[in-house]
């Protein structure tokens, strides 16, 4: 995977790229408006990590002419303007995610990976988790590389979650995906797919979180 | 407001009748004095020229009849005709007496009578007011046994003439009294049209929202235009100071928060690829500080934003509070994982709604936010935290509570609490003592009634948040 940060705090943008190297991700860095753009045009990312105050040219200027372009790109605003108009109008112009300054490195990269997770399709269609792998073309499960039978209900719970991960998800969002509607009955349901799938993966070093009163989290 | 301004304010009418009204009383009186004064000379003068006719004819015939009295036939006609006593004496030469009333009041002393010149006075006699006259005059009648001056006094009782004056004060008074009256109505009418526009102005601004501040534009008559434009004036003024706070704010925000971002993404990075024992727990604490740090930061804006200064930008619209609870409560999820807290979320709305009416979503998100860290942050690993809101009932708003089995806050320290910067665990070095302020700002902005009480069985500690219906 490769990510692009633009942060004109050179120590920053340092540590946030060490921190993602890490995990075996190439990374970008640059540190003004006008170059962020011309590379955003140029090459091809999986993630852009995005400083909003930048020198030459604003952060939400760039945001604008990656979606106006099409381009199928993640975006993860980072800023230190933390209210609440400063935040609609990163998401309003097409940003994914929005993380305020200061933060914790093993948040931005939870959600870095939920970021390149979801971006699925035409550069990878496999979201993995643990040991767990979905593949989001041929919806197939594998722990290890061992496939995992799932009934289509089973299927389209875990595919709900994955597509969420680290998100809760209301067990009338989950019946929603399921049957196309949510009555009582369904959304009682859920709760028996849910133990039954948590049965099939318990191997995958995957969690299914139940979050009190709110729904399912998928978790590693 | 001083005591001053609003006694100004509240009497503007009062102020205003009594201008119109004093003078207009003022001159009544003059009027009535003048009047008074007209009609008795009038009056005296009438009467005067009477006692004068009468004096002339009396004398004639006291002298003609050799010092007989007045028929009674004659006096009565008299009396019918003035409607008054009549008293008279005549005195020939020397003070002789000749005919009369001989106790008739006499001249004042000091006067001299001139021949033929009536003198006219005021006198007292059986009782009665009595105006008198006094004339000599010369007789040479060789008819008459009387030769020389003779002295007639003639009195006559005020009776009607007084009646006169009375009836014509009372008239008068009465038209004075009627025009006064029409014309304090007619004033209290042309003032309340006159402050009408004051009025209109007045309610415009109360039905103002508190953070609207747009320049006022009514139409004003001339004399209140220059009070609406420096009203205007300084709404613009605190706009613009309003406006530099919040750019203030934001600056400051920038400031702090991207230095704390590096400090702190530094230390966690060091602390990573740390491996000796003791450079380790040195990071820990810099990790640990940094967050804390951080965190007064984000509160202390925070506490700028929704303090009441701050908020006045703020916009109030109705806002469900069910989805936004739960939305928060989410979004917390995984930090509370992180620290081994259970946090859940209680929905008993029970289908009623849980809408209220003029709510700020980021303030609420903001007290609400607060209210879980804090659950989490002074709760031990294992902590049950949960979030419940209570919907809206008959004669109360929705009801937003936090509870948690954590520590709690003892019974006597739940006032200090509130205040800015009251830490009770020194020990914990988690939070920085603004947390519940925030709340309690964000409360009162809601006009919500913010009450700390026990948790479930008595552990831990139940926020509870009642909004007005």
């Amino acid at each position: 995977m490769r990510i692009l940060i633009v942060e004109d705090n050179l120590v920053l943008a340092d540590k946030i790229a060490a921190a993602l190297r890490q995990t075996d991700h190439a990374v970008d860095l640059v540190h003004d408006g006008e170059d962020a753009l011309r590379l955003v045009l140029q090459e091809t990312f999986d993630l852009l990590i995005l400083d909003l105050s930048l020198p030459g040219l604003d952060g939400i200027e760039i945001l604008k002419t990656v979606r106006a372009r099409k381009i199928n790109l993640p975006v993860m605003i980072l800023t230190a303007r933390g209210n609440l108009d400063e935040r609609v109008a990163g998401l309003d112009a097409g940003a994914d995610d929005y993380m305020v300054k200061p933060f914790e490195l093993s948040e931005l990269e939870a959600r870095a990976r939920a970021l390149l997770r979801r971006n699925i399709g035409q550069r990878n269609p496999a979201i993995t988790v643990g040991k767990l792998t979905f593949n989001s073309v041929d919806r197939s499960v594998t722990i290890d590389g061992q496939p995992v039978l799932l009934t289509p209900r089973e299927r389209g719970v875990l595919e709900i979650l994955l597509l969420n991960v680290s998100q809760v998800i209301s067990k009338e969002k989950i019946a929603l995906h399921l049957f196309g509607f949510d009555d009582e009955a369904s959304v009682k349901s859920i709760e028996l797919y849910i133990s039954r799938l948590r049965k099939k993966i318990a191997s995958g070093d995957v969690e299914v979180r139940t979050i009190r009163g709110l729904g399912y989290m998928i978790d590693e | 407001m001083t005591e001053n301004a609003t006694a100004i304010s509240t009497s503007l009418r009062a102020r205003l009748l009594r201008w119109l009204l004093l003078p207009g009383l003022m001159l009544a009186f003059g009027l009535l004095a003048k009047n008074y004064l007209t009609v008795s000379e009038m009056a005296n003068r009438i009467q005067d020229r009477l006692l004068v006719a009468l004096a002339v004819t009396i004398s004639e015939h006291a002298i003609n009849s050799r010092g007989d009295l007045l028929s009674r036939d004659i006096e009565l006609l008299l009396e019918q005709f003035t409607r008054e006593n009549t008293y008279y004496r005549v005195q020939g030469p020397d003070g002789a007496f000749v005919t009369g009333d001989s106790g008739l009041p006499r001249l004042p002393d000091g006067v001299t009578l001139e021949p033929g010149v009536p003198h006219f006075y005021n006198a007292h006699y059986r009782n009665e007011d009595v105006r008198a006259v006094t004339m000599k005059y010369l007789v040479s009648n060789p008819s008459s046994n009387i030769y020389g001056w003779v002295t007639i006094d003639v009195s006559q009782t005020r009776r009607e003439r007084d009646n006169l004056i009375y009836d014509e004060l009372l008239g008068s008074t009465t038209d004075f009294l009627v025009l006064m009256f029409l014309g304090g109505v007619f004033a209290w009418i042309g003032v309340s049209r006159g402050l009408a526009p004051l009025r209109r102005l007045q309610q415009a601004i109360r039905r103002r929202s508190t953070d609207d501040l747009r320049p006022i534009r009514h139409a004003m008559p001339k004399e209140v235009t220059e009070v609406v434009r420096s009203l205007n004036a300084l709404l613009a003024r605190l706009e613009s100071s309003i406006t530099a706070n919040q750019r203030f704010i934001a600056d400051a925000s920038h400031q702090l928060r991207t230095p704390l971002a590096t400090v702190q993404a530094e230390a966690e990075w060091a602390l990573r690829n740390a491996s000796d024992q003791q450079d380790r727990q040195a990071l820990e604490r810099i990790v640990s500080q940094t967050r804390q740090t951080a965190r007064l930061a984000n509160q202390l804006l925070n506490l700028a934003r929704v303090s009441p200064e701050g908020r006045k930008a703020v916009r109030y619209e109705k806002t469900d509070l069910l989805a936004l609870a739960a939305s928060v409560t989410s979004g917390m999820v995984r930090y509370a994982i992180r620290h081994d807290i259970d946090l859940g979320f209680d929905d008993q709305s029970e289908g009623m709604n849980c809408e209220i009416e003029t709510g700020n979503e980021v303030l609420l998100q903001e007290m609400l936010g607060n209210l879980i860290e804090n659950a989490i942050l002074y709760g031990t690993p294992g902590t049950i935290v949960t979030v419940r809101v209570i919907g809206r009932g008959v004669a109360v708003g929705p009801v937003l509570e936090v509870e948690d089995n954590g520590p709690g806050i003892p019974e006597k320290d739940r006032d200090t609490v509130l205040e800015r910067f009251v830490r009770l665990d020194e020990q914990n070095g988690q939070g920085c003592g603004l947390g519940l302020a925030i709340v309690k700002e964000v409360a009162n902005a809601h006009q919500a009634v913010m009450s700390l009480e026990d948790g479930k069985d008595g552990v831990g500690l139940k926020v509870r948040i009642a909004f007005p219906r």
